[in-house]
Formats: C-alpha cells, structure tokens, sequence
C-alpha cells in the first residue's frame, strides 16, 4: 500500500477579522483609520451624529462589500480581469458605434521579436 | 496587473529550441521532450516509490531561472502506428483471412479515431531558462548569441541524458522534439482542427504565433464559461488549493479519466531555500507571537510543528522547494460534449483532495489558457494560484501517464488496451522467435486470443496447431485451405501411413522413423538383445519393402523412371541420359535414384503396415535365421492392422498429408493441424502413436525445412499434451531449441499450477525460455500467488486478473471483451500491460468453443470430408461451399 505524503504548504493559517481575510484583514485598519477621520472632519463641520456615522462608515462599507464580492472565493487578480474585460467591451462598444476604427482584440498579441540569427 | 499580466511572448523555432522574446532585453529558451513514462497501473508499490525518487532528482535539475513544464494530454494520434500495420497487411504475402482480420481492425481503429474513442496519453516535459540581455547598456546589440545557445544546448542535453538514464530503468526513456515536433504540439494546442492537415516544413523565419495560431481566441458569452478556439468549445479549471496530503496515485485519476481533448498542465518553478527558511521563520514567529500562555491555542501549536518540520527538512536538504501550478483544459465540439467533460475534471481534482476553480471572467481564462501553452506558459505573468509545495509531493501532482502500448511501435499484432487505446506486439525480436506461454481458466478466451495472434500473424509460412477439441478448425482452413484436422483416433477415417514419405524422397530419416514406430508398436521387449534384434529385423524387413516397391514401381513407370534418373544425374551435374540411366545400375549410385522416386510415388504406391505384416508372416513361415522373431513381429502387428482394434489408422495408403519441407519465403502459409482431444479421452494407448507422429514428422518437418523461415508451433491445452508419452521432453526440447530453427512456440494451459506441478523442469523451460506471457482470468489467487514464484506478479495485477469480465456473461453486448495482462519479457523486468480482446463478428464465429458452434463446425467439418459437393444428407451445396469443398477433394484425389 502507498503510504501519503503529507503536503505542509497546503494549508496555511490566515488571520480572519469578519469578512476580511489573509492580507485584506488590514483594510479593517484603513476602514477604521478612514472612519475616524472622516467622523472627525464631519464633527468639526458641525454635521449631526446619526448622518456622521453614516458617512464615515461608507469606506468600511464599500471595502466589506468589494472583498464580500470579488475578493473572497475568487482568483487573486479577479477585479483586475474584470476591469480589463470592462475595458475590453467598452472598446467593443465604441468600435461598434464607430467611436473607434480598429476592432479591439481580446487575445492581444506581442509585437514581433527579432529573429535570434540577427544576435549570432 | 495590466494587458502584458496574460500575454503570451512570441519566439521562434530554432535548431529543435523555442527561443522566446526580444533576446535584446533577455529572452527564453525553451526545449520539449516526448516523456514516455512506464505504466505503474499494474506495478507494486516499490515501483510507484522509485519512480517518484526519480522525478524528485529530475526536478532537482531545474536551476535558479529555470523552470519545467510537464504537459500531459490526450489526442487520438494512433494514425502512424494504424497506417504502420496497414502497410505491412499491403505488403505482405498472406492468407486472404489474414488480411481481412487485419484490415477489419485497421478500420475500426480508423473510425475510433474518427469519432474520438481511440485515446492515446502523451507526456511532454518543456525546461525553459532565461538568458541574459544580449545588449550592451548603451542599447548596442551583442552578437553572442551563438555561444550562449552553445552552452545552454550543451547543458540540456546532460540534462536530457540524465533523466533518460533515471527513466531507462522503468523501460520508458524522453526525446528531444525537434522543430517539427514543437510546431506540431503548438498548433495541436492552438489549432486542434489543423493539425491533420500539417504537411510539410514551414518558414522557420516566421514567429511560432504567426505559424501555429490558425485562429483567433473568442470567450463564450455569459452564462457559459470558457473560449472558442479552431471550432472547439475549451473549459478550463485550475488546482485551487493543492491537496493536504499526495501520494504516487494522486493525479492517477486524470490518467483513467479517458476522455479526448483532455490536457494538464503542470507549471513549476523552484524557490530559493533561503527564501523559503525566512518565509518558514516569519510565520513561526507570527504563531509564537499567539501563543498565550493563560489562553493556548491549539491551532498555533500545532502549526508551530508544521514549520519546525518544514524548517528541519528544508535546513537538512531533505526537500526543495518549488511553486506550481496546475492548469487542466478540456476541448470539445460541442457545448453539451464539453460540459460533460467538465463534470468529468471537477470530479477527478476534488478526488485528487485538492480544491477546483473554473475561472468566470474571459479575461481570466484567457490567462490561464496562456499559463498553459507547451514550452513557454509557465513565463506568462499570470500569478494566480502558484502553489508553494515541497518537490516530494510535485513529483506526485505530476501527471506521468503514458498509454500501456506495450511494443506498439513495431507491432506484428494489435488490439485494445485497457485505457482504450492501442497495444500491440511481436512474433520476432529481429531473427529471433519470441516464444509465449497463455494462461487462463476454461471460458477465459485463451484460444480466441491465440487464434486472434495466430490471424494476425503475416510472417509464417508453416504453423503446426496441436489442437485439442477441434477449436482451430475453422481458423486453420481459413488460413490454409488444404489444411485439414488429423484427428488421432481410430474412428475418425483417418490412415497415417507410416511409410508414406508425404511427398518427399526417401530418407535415412524416414526409415529410422518408421522403424521405430513399429517397434513401439510391437512393444519393448524385457531382454535387451532381443528388443535389439527386434527392431534391427523390423529395419531390415522395411528397407525390403522398400525396395521391393521401388522395383515395382520402375517396371510399371519406365518413362518416370528415366525421369528420376535424369533428376538425380542433374544433382551430380551429369547431363548425359545414358550415363543418368547408368546411375541406377551402378551399386554405388542405385541408391540416389531409388530415394528419389518415391517423392513420385502415390499414396497407394508405398507399402503398408499389412505388407510389413505379410512380410513378417512369410519369412516366419519359411525356414531362416530368424524365424521365430518374424512370428512374434507379426503376431505383435496384427492389432494395428486394418482388421484390427485401431480400424485403418495406421494400415492403409495416407489420406493426410504433413507437406514436404521444401518450402520458400514467398510460399503461402500451410497449416499442420492434429487432434489430440479423442485419443487421450477415448484411446489413450494411441498417445504412443500421437507422441510419435509429432516428434517424427512434425518436429523432422520443422528441423528439415530452412532455418530462415519462420514457423510457429500453438499447442494447446498443456496440460494435455504433457501426458503423452514424451510430451514434456517435446515441450522443453522446443522451448529450448525452437529459436534456432525459426520456430515460436505459443503454449496454452488453462492451469498455472498444472503444469508446474506435471513437471517442474518443463515448468522452468517454459518460463525460462518465454519472452511473453499472456494471462487471462483466473479467480484462483492462490494459484497466482504460486505463479508468481516464477513470474513476480504484483498484486495489482493478481487484483486486475481476478476480475477479467468473461467472455460468455457478455455475449451480446456491444463492448463484449475479454481481457488479459500481456507481460513483455523482453527487458531486465517484466514489463505488464493490461489489454482487451474484442473481437469481428467474423473472428467470433470463427474461434467460438461453445457448444453450438463446435457442432456447426463439425457439420461443415463432414461436409469438406464428403468432397462431393454434396452435405451429409446428399443436398447440393450453395456454389461457393461446393467449389471449396471439390477444390479440396481434388487435392486429395491428386495425392491418391
């Protein structure tokens, strides 16, 4: 019988604070960082509590709601394709209601190298 | 993250290499080769243990800025290897049978490949390096090139050495791809729906993009996932998480997954070891840091262990590690087909424990399927999921699976392998016979699998069949029409004369040979000198004979006669008729004459066992020397006489034939068929008789023919034929001696242990002298604990031949097979490949051994022996049957 080899770099320990996991736990710190500043400035403006807390708890909450949504279960570089995807339609878009002339590409080849003959 | 993140560099193909990028501002080298990995699905588990230490040391060989690729894929590409058999069926002189069988599964395979059910695994490993810029700082371009690609040349083939030797061992080996070979894996990745149509060599000055990519990549549009690619849906999923323990079987799943368009694609990269202790060294620090004397935490000292091993192992060299990462693509022409197929790789990466991903976003597939393109992938700038693993558990994430195909490459037969594929096989290494030994229990398929290799067979030209239960009947006249069975028995209408020369002059063989048969006849006597006398007078009494027919003959057939005269005078090199007539005269040269006319005499014309008992009787009763041993020989006769217990088996002119030994390469195949079956239920003291036919004429037949002709002897049932009298030393003298003489030998026993256990030296002989061994179900494991003795069988192939459907219970289905381990050995270690027998219709009703089709046969069996045209109830045959069956009759009338 083969016996298992245990893989140690399968599995390792993240810190999880609520939705925020691994290295994004530190967006908790930018969150209440931003939180503090902005109820601050509002105070000083003179803005009541209940629209303070409301306002500066908008960073916190947009940052919860993008890890909520692309960060947890997702590949690592999965806002980054979709925006280059985004990129991608909206130059379909434009080609298609003659904004632009050339059809975008969506496998974008490099340009041509020189042939290694032109280093020997 | 940007455009460049998932775009892939372009190159060129160059002297076997792919050299990528502007080599200005450094480029890549890449070089793939073809990985032909041994099949461990039938192996022990040390096998598994020493090819997993191997690929340990081949990754150890991918430096710092290196890294390896392996790809593993499955295609249909059986194409060389089907139009290889098909040529030689075209070019061979062979039965019509034959080439029918052959063709038959020439087409077969053809539309399995077709419709993509023919599947072959391929294996390639890409290394890759980075070179430096070939620019100076002031952007002037250095023309160095050439001795870098020295270097870089000269260090991957020491590589390329190295592992071939580390593969060696297992008998599977890698090839470097030349230009053509990498262009071709390309555009297979690229342009599947192309790569039939390649021909030829392209503009190497053209970039590998612009040669391969025969099509642009479009996504699918939501809710479906993946590309379009060449008129193929692709999916594709990658290895989330890697699993949180491996072994040698892990990825073995992908391997029997035995779907087409299947690809995986292993990516990795050796990290630095420093790197890596600093990494292990942070993360304790951070677990320590956690730890709460008041408050522990179980997970943190747990993981505190985790990393002081880690740490130890890596700090001890006794690990190196890498970052992978595992792509697994799937093409199909259909959305539906290629859904399934994705149903399919999910399943398999979460039985392999690791986590799966299908990635969503176009752009993200895109980037993966750029991560996966052979040779270059693993330099795309796509990071996601690379996977930190140490190189003991990458070397079992890596998919080394090539199809079992035994000797495919230079086969001489073919059929199914168990992964459906292809295997196949020789009858000769070069100018040696590979002799076989066929085991199975009854109903196993063993003499279907024999009569398959037998129909398959182009390179014989005499094959001697020693039946029993008449189960090669119809494969044996198919291939040789005039080949009819020689059933030992009393009552079967036979008569095998033994003075009967089958066509041939006389020789010193052949009176020596039917002398001795009639002294085993007469019996051995207990007085030594008088057995001697017994069988000098019996020699004596038969060159009369003889003699005394050849005078006959010369009278009734003066013009032959001169004939033969002139013959044998044309031997000597004389031409003058007086002087060959003169032969004849002369004492010295009567001789030469005499021997060679009766390769002219009919059956009816040579003397009988009556006459040598007439002959016996005459002398007894005259006065002479030896009077009283002639009586006693007639006496001992006459029990073998027509009249007597054995009817005309031995007393009566021949009406079978052996053939003479003057044959030539370009003759087609004649076919010796005997039945042994009856004799050894109903007579067994005619096992004397049976024993002796086949040591005299069949084996004198064989040692008599020319040596560069290849002949094969099938001996059925053993077991059986071990209990005729000198059976074993029959079988162990051709397992021994055959090679010389061109001849394999093919033995089939239904018992491993019968015939270990009839004879231990025959046993040995046999398995000594066998370079395959086909075996077929048996659910006795003890005996194939006892087997292995001889063989070392591993227990997954005791597990695999145990569990062989059989072919009965499946009659009827559309996949009916039987199946079997063929074991090559060839090489230092047998070598196991598990393989299926599917069978034509036409090879089904031809070789079937049940009950219904043996009573057909022999039905048509009468019918041939009839000879008239007519069946046994005296009805016209249908005209094909009756010219066949007159064409029969009139051989045999020529020779009577």
């Amino acid at each position: 019988m083969l016996e298992f080899n245990e893989n140690d770099c399968a599995r390792e320990g993240k810190p999880r604070f609520w939705v925020f996991q691994g290295r994004y736990a530190a967006l908790v710190v930018v969150g209440a960082f931003l939180f503090l500043m902005l109820f601050k400035i509002l105070s000083s403006a003179g803005v009541d509590f209940w629209p303070t807390v409301a306002v500066s708890l908008i960073p916190m909450g947009l940052m919860a709601l993008w890890v909520t949504t692309c960060v947890n279960g997702k590949a690592p570089s999965y806002t980054l394709d979709w925006l280059l995807f985004g990129r991608f339609k909206l130059r379909c878009w434009m080609f298609r209601n003659g904004i632009i002339q050339r059809a975008p590409q969506f496998n974008i080849r490099v340009a041509r190298p020189p042939h290694p003959s032109e280093y020997v | 993250m940007s455009e460049q993140s998932i775009q892939l560099p372009d190159g060129y193909f160059y002297q076997g290499y792919e050299i990528y990028g502007h080599l200005g501002q450094g480029g890549i080298i890449s070089r793939g080769y073809v990985a032909s990995f041994p099949d461990l699905s039938a192996s022990d588990p040390q096998a598994y243990l020493d090819l997993q230490t191997d690929l340990r040391m081949m990754l150890a060989r991918v430096g710092a800025e290196e890294r390896i690729q392996i790809q593993y894929f499955t295609s249909n590409e059986f194409g060389e290897d089907v139009d290889r058999f098909e040529g030689k069926t075209l070019a061979a002189n062979c039965p019509d049978i034959t080439r029918s069988v052959r063709t038959e599964l020439v087409e077969r395979y053809r539309d399995r490949m077709q419709s993509g059910k023919l599947i072959k695994s391929n294996v390639r490993i890409f290394f890759s390096t980075r070179i430096e810029k070939l620019q100076t700082e002031s952007g002037k371009r250095i023309r160095g090139f050439k001795e870098v690609f020295k270097v870089i040349e000269r260090s991957f083939d020491q590589r390329a050495v190295y592992v071939n030797l580390l593969l060696k061992a297992y008998g599977g080996g890698i090839t470097p791809m030349d230009n053509m070979a990498h262009y071709r894996d390309k555009v297979g990745y690229w342009s599947p729906a192309a790569l039939p149509l390649l021909a030829g060599e392209p503009d190497w000055f053209r970039t590998i993009q612009e040669l391969s990519q025969f099509s642009e990549i479009s996504h699918r549009q939501s809710p479906d996932h993946g590309l379009c690619i060449d008129g193929y849906y692709y999916g594709l999923m990658v290895f989330k998480s890697m699993p949180g323990r491996t072994r040698q079987t892990t990825m073995d799943p992908f391997l029997h997954l035995a779907i087409p368009g299947l690809r995986v694609v292993v990516n990795a990269v050796a990290l630095d070891v420093e790197s890596e202790m600093r990494h292990e060294e942070a993360r304790f620090s951070k677990l320590m840091s956690n730890i709460d004397v008041n408050n522990p935490s179980l997970v943190s000292e747990v993981g505190l262990d985790k990393h002081r091993d880690r740490m130890r192992r890596l700090m001890s060299a006794q690990t190196i590690p890498y970052s992978c990462q595992i792509i697994v693509l799937a093409r199909d022409r259909t959305a539906d087909g290629l859904d399934k197929k994705m149903e399919g790789v999910r399943a398999v990466i979460a039985k392999t424990g690791a986590e799966w991903h299908r990635p969503m976003v176009p752009t993200s597939v895109l980037g993966f399927y750029n991560c996966g393109v052979p040779g270059i992938g693993l330099w795309v700038k796509y990071s996601d999921f690379w996977h930190r693993i140490d190189d003991k558990n990458l070397a079992n994430m890596l998919p080394t699976g090539s199809s079992p195909k035994a000797d495919l490459e230079r086969a001489d037969w073919i059929c199914d392998n168990d992964c459906n594929g292809l295997m196949g096989g020789r009858f000769f290494s070069g100018q040696e016979p590979l002799h076989w030994l066929i085991l199975g229990t009854t109903g196993s398929g063993k003499s279907v699998l024999t009569q398959l290799l037998l129909l398959q067979a182009l390179m014989f030209r005499l094959a001697v069949v020693i039946d029993n239960g008449l189960s090669y009947v119809e494969t044996c006249r198919r291939l040789d029409p005039r080949s009819r069975p020689l059933i030992i028995t009393s009552k079967g209408g036979y008569c095998f004369n033994i003075f009967d020369t089958s066509g041939g002059p006389l020789s010193s063989h052949q009176k020596n040979a039917a002398t001795s048969l009639c002294h085993l006849l007469v019996g051995r006597s207990q007085d030594e000198d008088r057995d001697k006398l017994r069988h000098a007078i019996l020699s004596e009494a038969i060159s009369e004979l003889y003699a005394s027919r050849y005078r006959r003959w010369r009278n009734a057939n003066p013009e032959m006669h001169f004939e033969v005269c002139q013959e044998a005078a044309a031997a000597l090199g004389i031409t003058d008729p007086d002087a060959a007539l003169a032969l004849d005269r002369n004492p010295e040269t009567e001789h030469l004459t005499r021997n060679l006319a009766f390769k002219y005499f009919t059956a009816k014309e040579f003397p009988t066992l009556s006459t040598l008992q007439d002959f016996c009787t005459a002398n007894a009763n005259q006065k002479g020397p030896h009077q009283e041993v002639y009586a006693g020989l007639a006496t001992l006769l006459r029990p073998w006489l027509r009249g007597g217990n054995y009817g005309e088996f031995l007393d009566g002119p021949s009406n079978f034939t052996f053939g003479t030994s003057d044959i030539k390469a370009d003759d087609p195949l004649r076919i010796v068929h005997l039945e042994l079956g009856k004799v050894a239920q109903d007579e067994p003291e005619l096992l004397d008789v049976a024993g002796f036919i086949i040591i005299s004429r069949v084996l004198g037949l064989i040692t008599s023919m020319p040596r560069d002709i290849a002949k094969q002897i099938v001996i059925e049932e053993l077991s059986s034929f071990l209990d005729v009298p000198d059976g074993a030393k029959v079988v162990k003298s051709c397992y021994q001696t055959a090679r010389k003489y061109s001849t394999q030998i093919v033995s089939v026993a239904q018992q491993y242990s019968g015939i270990l256990d009839s004879d231990s030296s025959v046993a040995n002989a046999i398995i000594g002298n066998s370079s395959g061994l086909f075996l077929l179900r048996n659910q006795n494991r003890d005996e194939l604990n006892r087997f292995s003795q001889f063989i070392k069988l591993p227990e997954p192939v005791k597990d695999r031949i145990q569990r062989f459907p059989k072919p009965e219970d499946q009659r009827g289905q559309d996949d009916a097979h039987s199946g079997f381990c063929y074991v090559s050995l060839t090489e230092a270690e047998p070598k196991f490949t598990i393989g299926r027998l599917v069978l034509s219709d036409e090879v089904e009703q031809m070789t079937s051994s049940s009950g219904v089709d043996f009573e057909r046969r022999q039905h048509v069996e009468k019918i041939h022996s009839n000879g008239d045209g007519r069946n046994g109830n005296g009805e016209l045959l249908d005209a094909e049957t009756a010219k066949y069956t007159n064409g029969e009759s009139a051989i045999l009338s020529a020779r009577q």
